[in-house]
């Protein structure tokens, strides 16, 4: 059994701070890339075990709908997984604004989902990444269709014990796009966040 | 047009992968040999000449789009990997093997396959 890193109020102060910046450049970035203006919500930020995981999901995203989910794994002094949940219909939405057609197929809307997904984590885990002075490599990512809310199969998570869970929800109203995003860590990385906000804290303190 | 890349390139042809360098005009820089053998377009043929003359079917807004968020966010892009999705045909003599395609755009624009 892992030894479970505890994060003080300072730690969790520190990544939420660092979190709402990473929000703010992913709004701004979007608005660039994308010309969609919209939102994003403060991030929450909790720690929890797999069960806790998936009942925050049931909670977070809609059982009735079925959903583009879009996984893309992270890796470096800090790793994890980037996950941005869509409904089938955003999805549309999503690719009927970036390829200005009316029907969008199949290949324009799983295109389009990924580069959403690719400005949102490249913006957001690059901000807070660089201001806690590392660098990390994105993987290929990968989206799959699922109906409901089961996001997370239990195969993917055997070898989990603690999971920092970092949600939001971006809005851009205009272009009826809507979606979640969680970026999750565990076990030794958890360790690692926990090291490097410690460095974050000595510089602020220094 | 930036200057293309040496050519042979001992790195870039040994991949089992194909690689091309293009700059934001869609110019080509450099055509490994995966793709001048998978291709049948030689290096000499596609260096310095535009992507849109071999290859007018792809969609080059979706392309600069992905190269204009490649160079502002420094980090890479990907295209779908789904068969129905792919960047550039491959002309594939298909029986029983399946090859997978992905194409992504990188910090120099190299766009692999």
């Amino acid at each position: 059994m892992l030894k479970r890193v505890e994060f003080s109020g300072d730690h969790l102060d520190v990544l939420r701070e660092l979190m709402n910046i990473a929000v703010g450049n992913a709004t701004a970035s979007i608005a660039d890339l994308l010309q969609a203006f919209g939102t994003m919500h403060i991030p929450k930020i909790a720690i929890s075990d797999i069960k806790g995981l998936k009942q925050y999901m049931h909670e977070t995203i809609p059982s009735e709908s079925s959903h583009y989910v879009t996984k893309q794994l992270f890796g470096g002094p800090l790793g994890g997984e980037f996950i941005f949940v869509i409904t089938d219909e955003v999805a549309i939405n999503l690719g009927n604004h970036l390829y200005d057609v009316e029907a969008p197929n199949d290949a324009d809307i799983y295109d389009a989902v990924i580069e959403l997904t690719n400005i949102l984590s490249a913006t957001m885990i690059s901000r807070l990444t660089e201001e806690l002075n590392i660098k990390v490599q994105f993987f290929l990512p990968s989206t799959q269709i699922i109906a409901g809310n089961d996001l997370i199969y239990l195969e993917e998570t055997a070898e989990y014990s603690q999971i920092i869970i970092i949600s939001t929800q971006m809005e851009f109203q205009n272009q009826n796009i809507n979606g979640h995003i969680f970026i999750l860590t565990k076990d030794a990385m958890i360790q690692s966040l926990k090291d490097l906000i410690d460095q974050k804290l000595e510089e602020l303190y220094a | 047009m930036k200057k293309p890349v040496d050519y042979p390139n001992i790195l870039l042809d040994a991949l089992e992968h194909g690689i091309m360098i293009v700059d934001e005009e869609f110019n080509v820089l450099y055509w490994n040999q995966w793709l001048e053998i998978n291709t049948g377009h030689a290096y000499s043929n596609m260096v310095g000449k535009s992507l849109l003359t071999f290859y007018p079917e792809i969609d080059y807004r979706t392309l600069q789009r992905k190269i204009r968020t490649t160079l502002r966010l420094n980090s890479p892009t990907f295209y779908d990997a789904s068969l129905t999705n792919r960047f550039i045909p491959i002309p594939r003599n298909k029986i029983s093997s399946s090859l997978l395609y992905h194409a992504a755009a990188s910090n120099d624009f190299s766009l692999y396959y």
